[in-house]
């Protein structure tokens, strides 16, 4: 029981970590990026990669900065599609074009930082051996939560996405610099991904393929969630996670499938998401 | 019928028939509940309370599709045209809705339809080409495939030359009459409420304040 | 009628082809049209808007009708498993169809690429029915009890490259041809028209699966081989850089353009992968970026926008 509760746990902190970052980006910027989980997964590569050399926290930390960098860059890719259909275009080509960047770079082996993980030991919960990676993981998840809904809520800078996402040309007038809030909150998003990816990379493999299959769940849980929502999204990845963690104990084989139900279910009953109010506009 | 969106009250106790045949006329200041009054009869909003009845039929739970199939037409503040299409093609489109999925769409009517809305010079135009007096007038005869009984304008006249807003609504009236639909109109400019209207509602702040005879305004 | 003269002389030419070109070009020739049925599903859902990330799966799902008939029930004979594999893929289309028929945009695409993948794990786990990962190995054709050799083949894959130029053209003029642009340009005001446009969007996802489960079949019997990569994201990929450059070409032929020029680009990739390793994330990654962006420019400087 608490392996399941952990393999749970565990779930939850990576996929919010993921769905964080991405609706974050939806929310300050109107832009769904395809490739936000090969920004997770490029975090994930990064720690393990450099954790053979410097400590885990500095890698995490170096792998953060990177996908900084990388949603910065791809702030300037993304600037020019103001409709839908270019950024479903743009970003799924990207998704592509850093697939193979990740061949080239890291070829086809697995990479984690298992072996830093297992380094720091395990404590004892309810007469049961819990890794501290995996509570450092969940800790994580909050951390990037608190911090995301500090920022949107109880900053200047936050009201500033705020007003630039709801209505651009008004806030513009006001004076608001949406182009800037715009980056800043692609950086920031695409750095909470990397960084989930890097902390995740403690008990989690990366490699070739990965990015593909973590896109599909992101996407579950902000459609789940409905699109804006951080509480929202917090929710959903665990919804997800408890369906995935009971599928994989009691019926493996039905794994694939009852992920996709439960999006189907929800866009069914429920178009906007579970905890959006108002008519989803993409 | 009640029409409550979060904290704001859109429509408050709001009553009204329009016979067949009949004009009316929507007035009042921005914000008082016209367009969503509008949009309940067309479907896009559920009212907490209230029924919506066409020709005796309740028609509160049918979806904005089913509605345009039984007579509900309405136009636009803003145009809603297929964009990338010439004239001739939206009235294609248009005219799609009328047919079975697997025929063609019926041609004759759609050069009897653009022809009764002098859009049939200009049918090879793209939309963006077009005036905005012909704009209003697509937007309006694209509803014409499905014979209209109640016609839903909202401020057909908006954003038009004040030269070619009798033109425009001339054209309205005729092919109106001509299908003998009633319609009730959005309207901000009073003279053009005087000269097409049989009746005008006014509405404030989510009521009707008033009912008049175009005379008397 | 003009559009059965058009399919016939379209067959001929086709034909002409395949006789005059032995050997690989007349496989090559023949792999792009069963491909260009494929486009040509695509298209009817990129004409409503629709951007399908995961059609390999009704490719997929023709393939293995035609080759899972051959291995447990050993028929060969086109037939049978034509129209059979048209059906499973038609289902298959429908039944994609009315699970996304409220879904759109960049939701849709995420939808049809899981649902592929799923599929995709379907056929590589359950492996005594499959044949899983190894996939499935067709021994020969047949046609009402007569063998096909390779020229039969591509006579074949001519003779239904011309019946989508003529179901092509019957479709455009047809009411749910229409409807389709309606729903790509602007589907509230469709339904505000009258029409049910999730019904539309079912049905022409039934089409499309038709086509995906015909091509699917043709290429069974042209490679002599089916495998899970069918459903693959990344086949998908290399057919919806077919459909958008088909899209861009012309309404009416482009299918068979997007299908040369995603075979082409196909091919690239693969002797491309002999030499570095990334080269068909990259073929698929930069061939995408390249179209979408040659689309938009053309369009910009055709509107002066």
């Amino acid at each position: 029981m608490v392996g399941l509760l952990l393999s749970l746990l565990l779930f939850w902190a990576y996929l919010a970590l993921l769905s964080l970052g991405l609706q974050f980006i939806y929310g300050s910027a109107r832009v769904l990026n395809l490739a936000h989980a090969s920004f997770f997964v490029l975090g994930g590569y990064l720690a393990s990669y450099f954790a053979n050399w410097i400590p885990l926290a500095a890698s995490i930390a170096v792998a953060a900065a990177a996908g900084a960098a990388a949603g910065a860059l791809f702030y300037f890719y993304i600037r020019w599609a103001r409709d839908e259909t270019t950024q479903l275009f743009l970003t799924y080509s990207l998704f592509w074009l850093m697939e193979a960047l990740f061949r080239t770079a890291f070829g086809y082996g697995l990479y984690n930082t298992t072996r830093q993980a297992l380094a720091l030991g395990s404590v004892t919960v309810a007469d049961q051996q819990v890794p501290v990676a995996g509570l450092i993981g969940v800790l994580a998840m909050l951390t990037a939560m608190a911090l995301l809904y500090l920022l949107v809520y109880k900053t200047t800078f936050g009201m500033f996405l705020r007003a630039a996402v709801d209505r651009p040309d008004v806030a513009v007038a006001f004076g608001v610099p949406v182009e800037r809030a715009a980056l800043l909150g692609i950086a920031l998003g695409s750095a909470v991904a990397a960084f989930g990816g890097a902390v995740s990379s403690m008990w989690q493999n990366f490699s070739i393929g990965l990015a593909g299959s973590l896109l599909v769940y992101a996407f579950a849980a902000v459609a789940i969630s409905g699109l804006g929502s951080l509480f929202g999204v917090l929710a959903s990845s665990l919804i997800i996670s408890a369906i995935r963690s009971a599928a994989v104990y009691y019926f493996p084989e039905l794994e694939i499938f009852a992920i996709y139900i439960a999006v189907l279910a929800v866009l069914a009953v429920r178009p906007q998401g579970l905890f959006v109010r108002y008519e989803r506009r993409v | 019928m009640v029409k409550k969106f979060g904290g704001v009250t859109a429509l408050d106790e709001v009553t009204l028939e329009v016979g067949q045949g009949e004009y009316v006329a929507l007035v009042g200041p921005n914000g008082s509940g016209k367009t969503t009054l509008i949009n309940v009869v067309a479907g896009l909003v559920k009212p907490d309370t209230g029924r919506v009845h066409l020709e005796g039929r309740d028609i509160t739970h049918l979806p904005p599709h089913k509605r345009a199939r039984l007579g509900i037409a309405r136009s636009y503040q803003l145009p809603q045209l297929f964009p990338d299409s010439t004239v001739y093609q939206n009235a294609l489109i248009a005219a799609s809705s009328a047919a079975p999925l697997h025929r063609r769409p019926d041609e004759e009517k759609v050069r009897e339809v653009l022809e009764s809305f002098g859009l049939w010079e200009v049918r090879h135009k793209r939309v963006a080409e077009l005036s905005e007096g012909h704009r209003k007038l697509l937007d309006i005869a694209l509803a014409f495939f499905q014979t209209p009984k109640i016609f839903l304008l909202d401020e057909p006249t908006s954003s038009v030359s004040t030269a070619e807003k009798y033109k425009v609504m001339d054209v309205v009236y005729e092919n109106l009459r001509r299908v003998k639909a009633a319609a009730l109109f959005v309207e901000h400019d009073l003279d053009i409420v005087r000269s097409y209207a049989h009746r005008v509602v006014q509405m404030e702040n989510g009521r009707i304040v008033g009912e008049y005879k175009p005379g008397e305004i | 009628m003009r559009d059965a003269y058009r399919a016939a002389a379209l067959f001929i030419a086709l034909l002409a082809l395949m006789l005059a070109a032995p050997g690989y070009p007349r496989y090559e020739a023949a792999y792009a049209l069963a491909l260009g049925l494929a486009i040509l599903g695509a298209v009817l859902l990129l004409d409503a808007g629709l951007v399908n990330f995961g059609y390999g799966m009704y490719i997929a799902a023709g393939a293995y009708a035609a080759a899972l008939l051959y291995k447990h029930m050993k028929i060969t004979d086109i037939a049978i498993t034509l129209p059979l594999a048209a059906a499973v893929g038609g289902l298959l289309g429908f039944a994609t169809g009315l699970a996304t028929s409220r879904i759109r945009g960049i939701f849709y695409a995420l939808m049809t690429l899981a649902f592929s993948m799923v599929i995709y794990g379907v056929l590589v786990k359950f492996y005594y029915f499959t044949g899983g990962s190894d996939g499935v190995t067709i021994a020969r054709v047949t046609a009402l009890g007569a063998r096909l050799g390779d020229l039969h083949v591509a006579a074949l894959a001519a003779a239904l490259a011309a019946l989508a130029l003529w179901f092509r053209a019957k479709f455009l003029a047809t009411a749910l041809g229409h409807i389709a642009r309606g729903i790509r340009e602007n589907e509230l005001r469709l339904v505000a028209l009258g029409v049910d446009t999730g019904r539309a969007v079912a049905l022409i996802s039934a089409l499309a699966g038709t086509w995906g489960g015909l091509s699917g079949a043709l290429i069974a019997y042209l490679t002599l081989h089916v495998s899970p990569d069918l459903s693959f994201w990344s086949y998908s990929g290399f057919v919806v850089i077919g459909a958008l450059i088909a899209q861009a070409a012309s309404p009416l032929y482009g299918f068979l353009v997007g299908a040369a020029a995603s075979r082409a680009l196909n091919l690239a990739a693969y002797y491309g992968s002999a030499y570095y390793p990334g080269a068909y994330d990259l073929a698929i990654g930069g061939g995408l970026l390249a179209t979408y962006a040659a689309i938009i420019a053309a369009r910009r400087y055709a509107t002066g926008r």
